[in-house]
């Protein structure tokens, strides 16, 4: 009985594995065929589009470099009808090196083959690489009433990815207002949509926003979002010491921004406590090494913040800073290490000195 | 009777292999799936990506301190900290640590950095070997870069030296042997930043084989496909590790190694878990699963990502003897690992981490050489004997071969239809080569190493080996 189901199972095995073997085969020959195949296709694409992009640029830079925008209507008379993503890739290259004073010209180099239309039909594709590519292209090419609708819609999607391209598109077309708009912002705000966004600011918009305001915003990545962005455009921090702590009552995160905000207003902490109360031990030793690295950080600020704490890694880690980075910490350390006074302070740092070395 | 126990009993031990075999056969296709999946998704996402932003962002984007061990790294040490030095991106800083060379690795970089040394004081978080030196360059060119000299205790004990050193947010560990792309640090770093609530505490990305490739001022000129037979046979490897495994892996939470030769690690996980082990050979498995383990048992929340970009082109073992030494290296790293953290295998409690990740590792990277081993054996006695069954388990053999060719050509045209490394139809030709004969002469020899190294891993010989480097 055993011995027949084992002969008959050992016949259907035999048999599923030259199939499998057969299926095997042709899927080798297959996947090896197809990438030969792809790959001499990707070249021939690439040389055409090549000797294009040649000719493509020849013309715009051409024209670019007259400055006569008056004759931007001849480029489609030299080129006659191109092959719209080449021309579009010029473009967008071209708008990296365009501030938003110039941008103007980007646009109306796009509005002669009507650009904004073949993006709003890509943008309502469904394939996603379409929609997110030329909302991309938008923000470079600028977009009229006609593709409002649609940039509104897409602006309050679920795909992070598609909402912020929508949405600075909406800035850039002037019907999202940064400092209202933002303050109510629903969604949480990345860390990389924010740098994206603060590269729109800082090139596509004549006046910086006043960011001060989205302090108050209920959203605490909007906060952050502000706090960064004061930061990066070097804003002044006016806001009342009851508001300070309030900030500084709210996460990790916003804590720390608001240091470095006050380090670049070169400004103190007045609730210094706070300061080690929700950050990780790790993260304290590293903004204070960051801290002390600042031109105008002196002893007497490092020591301001050991005064304030308890914990003895935190104290030591204040010590190492201004021995290694603070200006003239070298020989502060080691007098607070000679001189015969009561206290932690001396003792530790006789103890650094001894470290010093290496363990 | 006799005969029909016979029977019995080697049909029994060809189902075994049979289930085996099949059970590679669906995990390595699902992965191929999902990895397939997740690529179109990841090239989708990042279509056109300007990376511009996060080098207008200046010290508001991510703090990041990129750390290279060398020991007796003479040949390759200036134009890989050059590469290092020349990285797109705006807050970082080079941490080159000697681990005690006995070549004139430091005295090179002395001279050609103009450093100096200065009057430092460390605090160890992580205990490591004596600091003989801190140098920083004279040179405000080179002001991003710090070189430690420190007396030898290994690659975790430089790296863990390095960590202590550093005071930036993320730790970027490199191998000093290894040219990075220029845009690394800033795809990287993007993985971390879209992220919400800064959960992502590892990001490993795929390395590539240097050799072969033409080299200029510490950047890749010209990618091409080694010549030689062994090494061109690791291209392939590489491809399917990377772009295939690792893939999949990342997208189902289950990545317990991120290579040593290129990882992004949030520094506060890699302080909290004590930096690498310095007593395991495989300190980089060691550590991510290390980090999972501990962050699922605080219950933080965390994610380990896996970016498919290949974003590091390393130097492979050129001989035989050098590529054995990897090989049964990486085999008693792999086995320590899954030793030390033995608890996490199915357990729920490590979710996918425990129940795929620690799973996969143990039955099909450390078991699948000895169940290969044992069914050669197997397949003799039986030719010897004159069964019958012979006849089925050599088409079994016929099958796993063509899959696991199936399998490289996947690699290859994953390669070729997201990142066009090599551009010559010569190179594409040489890869599907390579992948048409990595079973006859390099897989056994893959195998005989990785036995040898659970060999090794009893004898409880833990020694690295010398690998020689060629140079870029």
């Amino acid at each position: 009985m055993i011995t027949h189901f084992f002969i008959s199972f050992d016949a259907v095995l035999l048999h599923l594995i030259r199939i499998a073997v057969i299926i095997f085969i042709l899927s080798a020959i297959a996947v090896s065929s197809t990438t030969l195949f792809l790959s001499w296709r990707r070249h021939q694409r690439e040389y055409r589009r090549k000797v294009l992009r040649l000719k493509y640029e020849d013309v715009i830079f051409g024209l670019l470099h007259h400055g006569d925008m008056t004759e931007v209507g001849n480029i489609k008379k030299k080129l006659g009808n191109i092959e719209k993503w080449t021309f579009i890739g010029i473009l967008n290259d071209l708008s990296k090196y365009f501030m938003y004073k110039d941008q103007e010209k980007i646009r109306q180099i796009a509005a002669v083959y009507d650009l904004e239309s073949y993006m709003l039909k890509n943008i309502r594709s469904w394939y996603f690489m379409y929609r997110t590519r030329a909302l991309k292209v938008l923000i470079n090419i600028g977009c009229t009433q006609k593709s409002y609708p649609t940039l509104l819609k897409l602006g309050k999607s679920k795909n992070a990815v598609t909402r912020l391209y929508a949405t600075q598109n909406l800035i850039l077309y002037g019907s999202f207002d940064i400092e209202k708009d933002f303050v109510n912002y629903k969604y949480y705000l990345s860390l990389w949509e924010q740098m994206s966004y603060f590269y729109l600011f800082k090139y596509k918009l004549k006046n910086v926003p006043n960011f001060s305001i989205f302090l108050y915003s209920p959203n605490t990545s909007i906060i952050l979002f502000g706090l960064r962005m004061m930061r990066l455009f070097r804003l002044p921090l006016d806001i009342s010491s009851e508001f300070q702590e309030e900030l500084m009552n709210k996460n990790a995160q916003i804590q720390m921004e608001v240091c470095r905000l006050f380090a670049i207003n070169h400004k103190s902490i007045n609730n210094k406590k706070a300061l080690f109360t929700k950050i990780g031990l790790y993260s304290i030793e590293d903004m204070l090494s960051n801290y002390s690295r600042l031109d105008y950080m002196t002893t007497d600020t490092m020591l301001d913040i050991y005064y304030h704490t308890d914990n003895l890694s935190i104290k030591k880690h204040i010590l190492i800073c201004i021995y290694d980075y603070v200006s003239g910490g070298k020989s502060d350390i080691q007098y607070f290490a000679s001189h015969s006074e009561n206290g932690d302070l001396n003792e530790m740092c006789r103890n650094l000195i001894k470290e010093k070395d290496g363990k | 009777m006799e005969s029909n126990f016979y029977i019995g009993f080697w049909q029994i031990i060809n189902m075994l292999f049979l289930t085996y075999s099949m059970a590679i056969v669906i995990i390595y296709t699902g992965m191929s799936l999902v990895s397939i999946f997740h690529l179109f998704h990841y090239k989708t996402k990042n279509v056109d990506i300007n990376y511009d932003f996060l080098l207008a962002a200046g010290d508001a984007a991510p703090s990041v301190s990129v750390i290279a061990s060398a020991y007796n790294e003479s040949a390759t040490i200036i134009p890989c900290v050059r590469a290092l030095l020349n990285l797109r991106y705006s807050n970082f800083d080079v941490i080159v640590v000697n681990d005690g060379s006995t070549d004139d690795t430091l005295e090179k970089l002395k001279k050609e950095f103009q450093l100096e040394k200065q009057s430092y004081i460390i605090n160890y978080k992580i205990k490591t070997r004596k600091v003989r030196g801190i140098y920083r360059s004279e040179n405000n060119i080179f002001r991003n870069l710090v070189v430690v000299d420190k007396e030898n205790g290994g690659k975790a004990d430089a790296m863990n030296c390095g960590i202590n050193i550093s005071y930036k947010f993320y730790v970027v560990c490199v191998d000093v042997d290894s040219i990075l792309e220029r845009d690394s640090l800033l795809k990287l770093v993007k993985a971390i930043i879209e992220n919400k609530d800064e959960h992502v505490i590892g990001v490993g990305a795929s390395v590539h084989v240097a050799n072969g490739c033409k080299f200029e001022n510490g950047s890749i000129r010209e990618y091409a496909v080694p010549k030689k037979y062994f090494v061109g046979m690791q291209v392939i490897e590489y491809l399917r590790a990377f772009l295939i495994g690792r893939i999949s892996l990342g997208q189902t939470r289950s990545l317990l190694l991120i290579s040593g030769a290129l990882g992004i690690f949030k520094k506060e996980a890699m302080l909290k878990v004590g930096g690498y082990l310095t007593s395991t050979i495989g300190e980089d498995m060691e550590l991510v699963t290390h980090i999972q383990e501990y962050h699922y048992d605080k219950k933080i929340p965390h994610l380990v990502l896996y970016i498919p970009d290949p974003l590091l082109w390393t130097e492979v073992p050129e001989t035989l003897q050098s590529l054995g030494r990897q090989r049964t290296r990486w085999t008693r790293g792999l086995i320590d690992t899954l030793k030390l953290h033995k608890r996490m295998f199915l357990n729920p409690k490590y979710r996918s981490t425990g129940l795929l990740g620690y799973t996969y590792f143990f039955f099909f990277e450390w078991m699948a050489a000895i169940v290969e081993m044992i069914g050669y054996i197997y397949f003799i006695i039986a030719l010897c004997l004159g069964l019958t069954i012979w006849k089925t388990f050599f088409l079994l053999l016929v099958f796993m071969y063509l899959f696991g060719t199936t399998f490289s050509f996947l690699g290859v045209f994953i390669n070729e239809t997201n990142f066009h490394v090599y551009n010559k139809t010569k190179d594409l030709m040489r890869l599907i080569f390579y992948s048409l004969f990595e079973a006859f002469i390099y897989h056994p020899c893959i195998v005989f190493w990785s036995l040898k190294g659970n060999y090794m891993y009893l004898r409880g010989i833990k020694s690295w080996g010398v690998m020689k480097r060629k140079g870029f």
